[in-house]
């Protein structure tokens, strides 16, 4: 009985806590998403206002026409999913050969990937550029996805390991002794089994490439290989001033495939996260 | 072949200076630039513009390379990083551009890799007249304040000139019973007009509106300093490019621009010149000093807004030290700097140039006489209600002598480190005297890095003096 | 003879790998180091030998220990500020509530966001006079206060900005740290009497120690490694109080062309960060 009102108590606490957090984590997204709508003046205006009283599709259109936003989302959608892919390949042949196969130095591998996990980029960024340059790739959306691995194959080594670690070799030896060679194994039985990690680690560095601003903004010069988050920069500080109104309408075109990967893909966003943080 | 080509180009570009230099040649019209550049068909030229990507400059290119069958390759660059993106490329060689844009503030950094236009201008009868005095020195360079030299050479020819100019709100003079007419004579009277105005509701929305807007933001801070190193008639250096800033008179401007803070709305940290735009135009304050951005000047109501010159202070001369141009330029790389000079000729000539003004597309300032006083750019003009404003700008460029700006390769680092120390002073965490002689000593380190105190080394030009070279400021 | 053709396929399989570690991190190291060892800079040409000269300088260069010691200030402020908020979003969310699930989607919302975005929204929000917060501060009968002008405010509101993208990552982990610890244990302690809090600190807290440890450790990495929020939101303002240390060695190379100076910065920065790792995983070795 007592434990019954004592229940009932702490559901009834923990709802405006809910509140609280959902308000602190969705209200700076809502109103960034609000600030597109809004006309010029309406951005700072007193008393603010949470929904446009005017809404305009002013700055939803501008951006595209006058800005050519379309030429920065293609180079995201361009640098992003390759970078991704590159770096789960290698992430998943590296881990695969650390974990299972068990080389010479394998060890010292792993802690050499963490290690260049906790590079800070601008410690290599100089000589990054002076590397492409000499390549003729400055300005080119191949820079970014060779400089995006600096990061992702780091996380996509650490997530796709915990996963194997966690898959029993059993399967493997299995089909081994059917008379399949290492490498069938390794396709017809680990990788599947894998999917879930690849998909996992997919995810998490899917996101870690949209958002990355240092490298775009050092190693592109123009719309040839610009990506979304420098188009916001340049909305922030171009010479009619801060274009407030555009920044919301491309900040709701940058966060929009974040979300739709929360939205679909959540269990493996948490699972890799947490993979990458809590194996070791 | 190459050197005899040169060696012919300069003999006619001294014959053709001679007869320039006794009688001012006609101003070429498009279609001549275009039956010129002919000649040129079938190459490409490869173009870094900022702003290249938008409106009316993409027409402009069309009609150049339709008329003239040159290619262009466009490369658009974001204003904000134009110079660093445009320095990595030159210094690591790869920047293939036969024709760049610049501010004239990097002349100093672009120089080295830019191509002294002396010659093409000459051979294509280019007059420095035509230029609006106020921007004429920016195109020099060495200019006179870089270092003492008789042969300055032009290196750019400007798309758009700005400088600083005085607003204020006449609607909030009025409910404090000011003249709204009459704008503050000197910076003393500054003083009691921002008091006036201070921490009263202007604008009746149950809110203190404040009497000044000071551009105080770190990056650029420099900028809005200027002007009052200006009023105070402080230079940058002495005349052994030891620095000047931290003099006495130096410190007094300082803190005489310290002390606007107390008129000032509170966030003074914050603003930039887009953000002081839009606190003005918002309300927030009655009076500031900003560049005459023709972006955004017609968003500015002539009902309500006067503009004048910036007040005068103890120096009182009516020379204006924040003049600023964007500069079209060819690098000295380039395998056809005719063709490039042609095009660089064509967007800059009367009638693409008065169209690229009006088409307030990229922020092009009025900086060409023949665009400033063509009746039809007067009558065309894209903003109606503004022209007014637009115009008082104009005639306020005719009464000022411009001071010469520091362009040396140095001056962004000088600039930078002067903004920081400027900042840290307005946030209180150094006194007026402590930030600008840690500002100095930096400054002479720099120096010394760049050799100006080598023996040999040329002198450094004050800012403020009578024009003293031949041409550059024909009234 | 199976074992050798396993090795050999190990190493091809770390082949790409190995191209990217050499190729695009000890490659640009080793440059970085040879840079850092001299009077590097391109735009006047310089390029002497220096040996440690450049080391040497920056530990007199009062911008340089400024802006590690904010930095370090950032860190030591952002990265437990980041642990606790996600401690207690992680308790919130812990419980099996109807619309629990929609209530942990929407924790993790922030997370997906662009830093450079946030940056922007912040400076919307925390603007003197058309800003949320200052109006909200004004109907609450608090004076306002100019967020991003005053030095410590400054420095305040990257933190809160950092805070709000970063702590759901905490919140994340935690929740799955919470959910890993086996019921009986709290039987256990329920057994034995003890209260929430007692089973809290008992109970909770030493089992989530591993997982305490990795937020703290990969949080202070990142925070280490701040730049586009810095870069947006205050561009190291006013005067050097939110300079922080990738910010600098940004405006070192790629505004001052000091190549030689930044690259001895950065280093600098590396040595720091392994510094705490090893350190942070000494004290707490992870069983």
């Amino acid at each position: 009985m007592l434990s019954k009102t004592r229940k009932r108590i702490e559901l009834a606490l923990r709802y405006p806590l809910c509140g609280i957090l959902i308000v602190w984590s969705i209200l700076p997204i809502v109103w960034l998403i609000s600030t597109g709508f809004k006309p010029p003046g309406e951005v700072q205006s007193w008393p603010p206002t949470v929904f446009p009283t005017h809404p305009t599709l002013e700055h939803m259109f501008s951006i595209w026409s006058k800005y050519q936003a379309g030429m920065y989302l293609r180079n995201s959608l361009i640098v992003a999913p390759i970078a991704t892919f590159l770096a789960v390949a290698i992430g998943c042949l590296s881990a695969y050969s650390i974990v299972r196969l068990k080389p010479k130095g394998g060890d010292v591998l792993t802690v050499l990937v963490l290690v260049l996990w906790m590079l800070p980029p601008v410690s290599i960024i100089i000589p990054l550029y002076l590397i492409f340059s000499t390549a003729k790739l400055v300005d080119n959306v191949l820079a970014l996805i060779f400089a995006y691995q600096v990061f992702a194959v780091p996380f996509s080594v650490w997530i796709i390991r915990g996963f194997l670690q966690e898959l029993p070799e059993e399967f493997e030896d299995a089909a081994r002794i059917d008379g399949c060679s290492r490498l069938g194994a390794f396709s017809k039985v680990t990788l599947p089994l894998l999917a879930p990690g690849l998909v996992a680690a997919a995810t998490v560095v899917f996101l870690l490439c949209w958002i990355e601003f240092l490298f775009a903004l050092v190693l592109t010069h123009s719309l040839r290989s610009q990506t979304l988050p420098i188009l916001s920069q340049a909305a922030s500080m171009s010479d009619a001033g801060v274009l407030w109104g555009e920044i919301g309408s491309i900040g709701l075109i940058t966060i929009i495939f974040p979300f739709v990967i929360v939205l679909f893909f959540q269990r493996y966003l948490i699972r890799g996260l947490t993979m990458g943080g809590l194996k070791y | 072949m190459r050197k005899t080509r040169l060696i012919s180009l300069v003999i006619t570009g001294l014959f053709v200076s001679l007869i320039a230099s006794s009688a001012v040649a006609k101003t070429l019209s498009k279609q001549e630039i275009v039956d010129k550049a002919k000649v040129f068909a079938g190459i490409t030229l490869n173009v870094s513009m900022s702003g290249a990507d938008i409106g009316f400059i993409q027409g402009a290119v069309s009609e150049f390379e339709r008329t003239t069958g040159i290619k262009l390759d466009m490369m658009a660059v974001p204003d904000a990083q134009m110079y660093e993106k445009l320095m990595i490329g030159f210094m690591t060689g790869t920047a293939p551009y036969d024709f760049f844009d610049f501010m004239h503030r990097h002349k100093g950094g672009v120089a080295a890799f830019a191509m002294d236009l002396t010659e093409l201008n000459a051979e294509y009868g280019f007059n420095v007249s035509d230029v609006l005095p106020l921007f004429r020195p920016l195109l020099y360079y060495p200019t006179d304040a870089g270092s003492k030299t008789d042969d300055p050479k032009i290196i750019g020819l400007p798309s758009d000139g700005d400088f600083h100019v005085f607003f204020w709100r006449k609607d909030y003079f009025e409910v404090t019973g000011l003249d709204p007419d009459t704008p503050p004579g000197d910076i003393d009277q500054l003083m009691q007009f921002a008091e006036q105005l201070n921490e009263k509701d202007l604008n009746g929305d149950g809110r203190l509106e404040y009497g000044f807007g000071p551009r105080m933001s770190r990056w650029g801070a420099h900028i809005g300093y200027s002007t009052v190193m200006n009023a105070f008639g402080v230079d940058w250096f002495y005349e052994n490019w030891r620095p000047a800033i931290n003099s006495d008179t130096g410190v007094e401007a300082l803190q005489w621009w310290l002390s606007t803070r107390k008129f000032s709305v509170p966030n003074y940290q914050e603003l930039s010149w887009p953000t002081m735009y839009e606190a003005f135009n918002r309300g927030d304050f009655a009076m500031m000093w900003n560049f005459t951005s023709t972006r955004q000047i017609p968003n500015l109501n002539p009902a309500i807004c006067g503009i004048s010159l910036p007040p005068a202070g103890p120096f009182g001369v009516p020379y204006n030290m924040t003049s600023g141009a964007s500069l079209f330029a060819i690098t000295k790389q380039s395998k056809n700097p005719e063709a490039a000079y042609l095009f660089l000729r064509f967007l800059t000539c009367p009638e693409i140039h008065k169209k690229l003004t009006l088409s307030g597309d990229g922020d092009i300032g009025v900086c060409y006489k023949y665009t400033l006083y063509d009746p039809e750019f007067q009558a065309e003009y894209m903003y109606p209600g503004s022209w007014k404003l637009v115009q008082k700008v104009c005639e306020l460029t005719k009464d000022l002598v411009p001071a010469q700006p520091l362009c040396i390769p140095e001056t962004k680092v000088l600039h930078e480190e002067l903004d920081l120390r400027l900042s840290e002073a307005y946030s209180d965490q150094l006194t007026a005297k402590e930030a600008l002689d840690k500002a100095a000593k930096t400054w002479a380190d720099i120096m010394v890095k760049g050799g100006h105190y080598n023996p040999g080394a040329p002198s450094y030009d004050p800012a403020y003096r009578k024009p003293d070279i031949d041409g550059i400021y024909l009234k | 003879m199976a074992r050798k053709s396993s090795q050999w396929l190990a190493y091809i399989f770390l082949l790409p790998l190995l191209a990217v570690i050499g190729g695009l991190i000890v490659y640009p190291l080793g440059t970085s180091i040879w840079i850092a060892f001299r009077d590097f800079n391109p735009m006047y040409g310089r390029s002497a030998f220096v040996g440690l000269g450049n080391f040497i300088q920056l530990l007199s260069q009062e911008r340089f220990v400024t802006s590690i010691t904010i930095t370090c200030i950032f860190v030591a402020i952002a990265v437990p500020a980041e642990f606790l908020l996600g401690l207690g979003f992680a308790l919130i969310l812990y419980k099996n509530i109807p619309g629990g699930r929609y209530f942990r989607t929407i924790a993790l919302l922030p997370y997906v966001t662009v830093p450079v975005v946030v940056a922007l929204t912040f400076r919307i929000l925390l603007n003197y006079r058309g800003g949320l917060v200052n109006y909200v501060m004004q109907s609450m009968g608090i004076s306002p206060l100019a967020w991003l002008s005053h030095p410590r405010l400054a420095l305040f509101s990257v933190v809160v900005a950092d805070l709000w993208r970063w702590s759901p990552f905490a919140t994340l982990l935690l929740l799955a740290g919470l959910r890993s610890i086996p019921n009986n244990i709290f039987e256990a302690a329920e057994v034995d009497g003890a209260t929430a809090g007692q089973k809290f600190l008992w109970v909770v807290l030493p089992a989530l120690k591993p997982t305490i440890l990795v937020i703290l450790l990969l949080r202070m990495i990142g925070t280490f490694k701040v730049f586009d929020l810095v870069y947006m939101l205050t561009e190291g303002g006013p005067g050097k109080a939110t300079d922080l240390i990738s910010f600098y060695i940004f405006q070192l190379g790629f505004r001052h062309w000091e190549l030689g100076t930044a690259a001895a910065a950065s280093y600098y920065l590396l040595l720091i960060i392994l510094a705490i790792t090893i350190v942070l995983l000494k004290r707490f070795k992870p069983t």
